[in-house]
């Protein structure tokens, strides 16, 4: 019999608050701000490390501060020259998606964007982001390592450029040192004779966590058609990601067919030691790595280019008012105009949007799971669906946001309410509303959204009562309704 | 004429506004906030506990425990769970209060007058554990070496059997015997609105909780019990609720809350107090869909006759009982499926064990069984190269039958009808839906033949109603007005206590009042879900609301008729409908009549796999129905499709994880339901109104039937497609492409 002292069950544990947010106006004062405070933890969409905050205790309770780094304009481009493509630190996954063709290196990255979180996670989740959390599990890496990128990185002593491949320095680490910033990640543009591919490997369509996934890259010789450089870098199966050494070296010189692609996977397979978890065994990750390799690489023989699909965003092209308050605490009061009438509170304990807005304004956003995970707190925050419940409410300050209150006007209500019911749409009704704020989302940016469309604009959104068919049916096409069999 | 139309939900307009208000979004201004602690110990002995720095911590109000609770213990069937672990409790519990048996077991309530303040004084709390030995499965549980309830002398604690003809004589008659042990897992429900709840003193003095539940009358009845008073001093209401399928039947926050609210009341506190769990706290405080392990032989002739069935069935029902002991019920009853069978033998027996407690779950054990059942017919038929829809056929239940209870079935056995309409719409050898690539990865096409289809079906049968003489009956009141002298009232009101999980039975209710009333759904004002204007409703489970909810009604409408022939206005119709009588089956040999009513279905998967990754699509559901008479056509294809889309959750991707009696992953990120590009890609509804004998307008219920069947439908297809049988699940790509690969090596 032994003896143990209580503690408070892990699903009740109190995380860190946020005591600061400080919001530079420019990025030489946000490298300046974060020499002066080391401490800070630099955001810019906040979606992880909201989640970490939220789960990490804080004894003491003293906080943490946070350096913001979201919309900074000089941070907010995908820059393109004759060699290479820049993507500053600022720029969501739904901006790459938003860039198709832009670039044919960028669009390989741009397939690892479409397989991440939901369309709300992707207008706030920043490429820069999911390399600095550094997780084997985060999708971009593998594209971004396979593609030779570099890290740019910035303090007030200077900048230097890192090897992506050379960035992480092991589980959830990275080489960044006290008060360096990540200010951009730089693509090498590709020769006439490159192509490319990536692919994840999850227990769900969407909203998954990888089980494996990987960036391809393979330059062939113009004349003989023969491989002449090849850079596979896949995830999820071990501890880093980094280029596939052994794979290398047996793709050079091949001609890349179906028994080629085979045995390459086998090689493949041979590098990596992953681990059973919760998603997947050790085995099937081996063996799906086997299985998805071969495809690629087969696929890769018969295509030259990867195919463009066109996703639906959810709004990302949204204007970004500059911040009006260079550091907001929880006394700080926040203007947002929320359905069009500006509403003025502290931020107090709300330091979610989500927790704000419910305590303040609407309580038609719910909260279903506060991780970004079943979009019941969806809401427009300057024209962009995002998930609320990972916003900061400093970031909304100055900001305005939609809710499922907002939809209708004075004329009714919006097109897709009456969708929802007309359809049948509404069971228990607690998801409808983040449901009918991305299906507006939707709707703006398209019209006459396709089945494949909805499904693809709606997967953040999880119902546990429909089944989801009435929802489609609601939107597609907005006034046919079902055939009664 | 209202039935079999659809008129729009009448909550509809305030959920897509968001207007609707659930309990959380109740919150009053001046309410304070509190958190259920839980033990965070699957089995220890509280050895000490001190709350002094917690009553100190800055917002704190009280802190409410064991001492608080006049009789510490409650439960839906059984008083086995105490409110509170504590050592100063009034001695007036049934069950030892000083042992936690659950993680979520509680310890406290700590009031503050914000959230953030509840929490940080929750983590000051001194207490000491001496740890306990885990029983933390079925397996260990059977030796009894640790009891779980030391008041009890076994684990084993409920056990149900049948022993119908010469099982072993059988079994000697067969000329092929399926023999195989089945696994059967848990299932969270993840409804989308988490436990709230807001409890006050009401004017009248009344304990007053307002939250979400499935029983406004079930939750009094357990608050009184534990406040040691009068149901008529506590008074429960429901606000919207976001979901409940089953996992708001037994009590989260109802009687805590309570407790609190009338300490604070004596304290001198005339506040309210809210809580609101989080998603993890939800996940870990509320009971599961069952586990359970079934042993079971099924015996026929080369000619596809059944001649006998053999199960053992082991339920884990978790540290409590709740309402496991009915589960078990319907789960023994339909481990021999649908079907005549001369000789059983089938023991049945409810476990305790260190882990979450299993409860109601939609199908209530009729999943399990069905997986059993279907699973081995399919078997079957596959070994005696019989069409699978002709061997059920062959061995169907009709209305000549005994059953498996040997007391017959009540009238219109519809097992036949749904079988014909399955060989009719999708036969065995009609083509399998061509259908789009499979692309289990998206970025890929998949390789030349890696890619198979196949076809599975399964048939059932689910209870409507209360079963093994539970007391079932239904109150509903109604009030006609209108002037002395005009012919029809001009407005009518509904009292019903029938809760709104999202099923749309406040609509249908409000269809009948006006069909049997002959007044438009616009004059009827209907007041629901609230123990001070309601008459006992029983609860939203068992599919029972439809037939229950809808025979109340139509009893107060013909009682509000005679009143207003007799002149009264307004005049008032109050009535108590109840269903023919069940009984509780024999001890020894399980005779009798469980139930007075069924639903029936069949169902036809086809799906693809991906033999190169595991990954599964279904390509197509056709699922059948004789419902007796359809109310509302738009809602019923809603509980359809939302059935089986939380079926194919249950059967492919949801896994909840275990160790040491906690559960490893109480998050939506971690524990993954359904996605709108995961459920299948076509859900095709055909419906059969063969009317019930009972039911309003004859009517039965459907709300559990659709997701019955559907798991061993998907195996079915899936050993159609590559000859492997899966006797577990969820069919993860992981655990799809190691049982593939076992096959193949």
């Amino acid at each position: 019999m032994t003896s143990e002292t209580g503690r408070l069950h892990e699903s009740q544990q109190l995380g860190t608050h946020i005591r600061e947010i400080l919001r530079p106006a420019s990025w030489v004062e946000a490298v300046q701000l974060y020499e002066a405070s080391p401490n800070a933890l630099p955001i810019a969409g906040a979606t992880d490390l909201l989640l970490d905050l939220s789960r990490t205790p804080d004894p003491e309770g003293s906080g943490a501060t946070l350096l913001d780094l979201w919309g900074l304009p000089d941070c907010s481009q995908i820059t393109v020259s004759d060699t290479d493509v820049v993507v500053g630190c600022a720029v969501t996954h739904n901006q790459i998606i938003g860039s198709p063709n832009l670039d044919s290196a960028l669009d390989i990255l741009r397939m690892a964007c479409l397989e991440i979180g939901s369309p709300q996670l992707r207008n706030r989740a920043t490429v820069v982001g999911n390399i600095v959390t550094a997780s084997p599990a985060n999708d971009t890496i593998s594209a971004l390592v396979a593609l030779n990128a570099s890290v740019l990185i910035e303090s007030v002593s200077g900048e230097r450029e890192v090897p992506i491949s050379n960035f992480f320095n092991g589980f959830r680490q990275t080489v960044l040192a006290q008060s360096e910033l990540v200010r951009s990640i730089r693509i090498p543009r590709w020769s006439p004779q490159t192509v490319g591919t990536w692919f994840k490997v999850g227990n769900r369509t969407a909203q998954a966590i990888s089980v494996v996934h990987a960036g391809i890259v393979l330059e062939f010789d113009e004349a003989t058609s023969l491989i002449t450089k090849a850079d596979v870098a896949i995830g999820s199966v071990s501890e880093t990601i980094s280029v596939s050494k052994s794979l290398s070296e047996y793709l050079v010189g091949k001609d890349l067919n179906p028994e080629t692609a085979a045995a390459a996977a086998r090689v493949a397979v041979d590098e990596i030691s992953p681990i059973d978890d919760i998603r997947a065994t050790a085995a099937y990750r081996t063996a799906v790595t086997e299985t998805a390799i071969r495809r690629a690489l087969a696929n890769l023989s018969e295509l030259s280019t990867s195919q463009t699909r066109v996703v639906p965003l959810l709004g990302w092209v949204a204007n970004r008012p500059t911040p009006p308050q260079p550091s907001l605490s929880s006394a700080t009061e926040v203007v947002c105009a929320v359905n069009g009438s500006n509403v003025t509170a502290q931020i107090a304990n709300n330091s979610t949007l989500l927790e704000w807005l419910r305590a303040n304004a609407s309580t038609g956003t719910k909260e279903g799971c506060a991780e970004g995970e079943c979009g019941a707190c969806t809401v427009m925050l300057n024209g962009a669906a995002v998930e609320s419940c990972l916003v900061p409410t400093a970031q909304a300050d100055g900001a305005s946001v939609v809710t499922v209150e907002g939809l209708a006007d004075e004329s009714g209500l919006h097109p897709v309410q009456q969708g929802f019911l007309d359809e049948f749409a509404v069971q228990c009704g607690f998801c409808t509303p983040g449901f009918l704020v991305a299906a507006a989302a939707l709707c703006d940016e398209n019209k006459s959204p396709s089945p494949d469309e909805i499904r693809a604009g709606l997967a953040g959104n999880l119902c546990r009562c429909t089944g989801y068919y009435s929802i489609v049916e609601a939107l597609n096409g907005l006034s046919t309704s079902r055939d009664s069999s | 004429m209202t039935v079999g139309k659809t008129p729009q939900r009448i909550d509809a307009i305030d959920k897509v506004t968001g207007a609707a208000t659930y309990p959380a979004d109740r919150v009053p201004d001046d309410a304070l906030h509190a958190v259920v602690v839980f033990t965070n110990q699957p089995h220890a002995r509280l050895v000490d506990i001190d709350f002094t720095e917690t009553l100190s911590a800055s917002g704190v109000v009280t802190v409410v425990t064991a001492a608080d609770v006049p009789i510490n213990e409650y439960g839906l069937t059984l008083f086995d769970q105490p409110v509170f672990i504590g050592l100063d409790d009034t001695g007036q519990s049934s069950v030892p209060c000083d042992v936690s048996r659950w993680e979520a077991d509680h310890l406290a309530v700590v009031v503050a007058e914000t959230l953030v303040q509840a929490r940080e004084a929750s983590a000051l709390i001194k207490a000491q554990w001496e740890v306990l030995p885990l029983v933390s499965d079925v397996s260990t549980a059977q030796s009894d070496e640790v009891l779980v309830h030391p008041n009890s002398s076994s684990n084993t604690y409920h056990e149900l059997r049948i022993r119908k003809g010469d099982c072993a004589r059988g079994m000697e008659l067969a000329d092929v015997v399926i023999e195989d042990t089945y696994e059967l897992p848990h299932q969270e429900h993840a409804y989308l609105q988490v436990e709230a709840a807001t409890a006050w003193l009401d004017d009248d003095k009344r304990v007053t909780v307002e939250t979400s539940g499935q029983w406004v009358h079930e939750d009094r009845e357990q608050i009184a019990h534990a406040l040691d008073v009068d149901p008529e001093e506590v008074r429960v209401r429901y606000a919207s609720i976001g979901g409940a399928f089953g996992g708001k039947e037994d009590m989260s926050l109802q009687i805590v809350m309570a407790v609190t609210a009338k300490k604070l009341n004596n304290l001198g506190v005339m506040r309210p107090v809210h809580c609101n769990w989080t998603r993890e706290e939800s996940i870990v405080g509320h009971h599961k869909r069952h586990r359970a392990t079934v042993h079971a032989r099924l015996g026929a002739t080369a000619d596809g006759i059944i001649t006998a069935v053999e199960a053992e069935v082991l339920l884990d029902a978790g540290a409590y009982n709740y309402t496991s002991n009915k589960v078990l019920g319907n789960l023994h009853l339909s481990v021999a499926g649908a079907y005549d069978v001369p000789n059983a033998h089938i023991d049945s027996k409810a476990i305790y064990t260190h882990s979450v407690p299993g409860g109601a779950f939609r199908g209530f054990g009729g999943p399990q069984g069905a997986f059993v059942a279907e699973s081995q017919m399919n078997k079957m038929a596959d070994a005696l190269g019989i069409d699978p829809l002709e061997l059920r056929s062959r061995n169907a239940l009709s209305d000549l039958s005994d059953g498996i209870t040997q007391s017959g079935l009540p009238e219109g056995v519809g097992v036949n009808r749904v079988i014909e309409a399955c060989v009719e719409q999708a036969p065995v050898d009609a083509p399998l839906l061509q259908t789009p690539p499979f692309r289990s990865i998206a970025s890929l096409p998949p390789e030349l033949g890696q890619t198979k289809q196949g076809r599975g079906y399964a048939i059932g049968m689910k209870n409507v109603g209360f079963s093994f003489g539970f007391p079932e009956a239904c109150e509903a009141d109604v009030v006609f007005h209108g002037d002395p002298d005009t012919d029809r009232p001009t407005r009518v009101e509904l009292f019903h206590s029938a809760a709104e999980v999202g099923q749309g039975v406040h609509t249908a209710l409000v269809q009948m009042v006006a069909d049997a009333a002959d007044v438009s759904i616009s004059n009827i004002d209907a007041i629901y879900s609230d123990t001070a204007t309601g008459g006992d409703s029983g609860s939203a489970s068992a599919s029972r609301l439809t037939f229950m909810a809808g025979n109340s009604v139509l009893g107060a409408v013909e009682e509000a008729e005679k009143a207003w022939a007799d002149g009264a206005r307004p005049a008032v119709g109050h009535f108590r409908y109840k269903p023919p009588v069940t009984e509780a089956l024999d001890p020894e040999t399980g005779v009798g009549q469980p139930n007075f009513c069924y639903g029936y279905m069949a169902q036809v998967v086809d799906l693809t796999v991906d033999t190169g990754t595991g990954h599964i699509r279904v390509d197509r559901v056709l699922s059948i129905h004789d419902v007796g008479r359809v109310i509302h056509p738009h809602m019923l294809r809603g509980q359809i499709e939302g059935a089986i889309a939380q079926a194919h959750g249950y059967t492919l991707s949801e896994q909840l994880v275990l160790e040491e009696g906690r559960i490893q992953n109480p998050r939506l990120s971690q524990y993954l339901i359904p996605g709108i590009g995961d459920v299948p890609v076509k859900v095709e509804c055909l419906i059969l109104e063969a009317a019930d004998p009972l039911g309003p307008w004859g009517a039965r219920g459907v709300s559990e039937m659709p997701y019955i069947t559907y798991a061993p439908a998907v195996t079915a297809a899936l050993h159609d497609a590559t000859g492997v049988w899966m006797n577990t699940f969820p069919l993860t790509p992981s655990v799809v492409l190691e049982h593939l690969t076992a096959a193949n090596s």
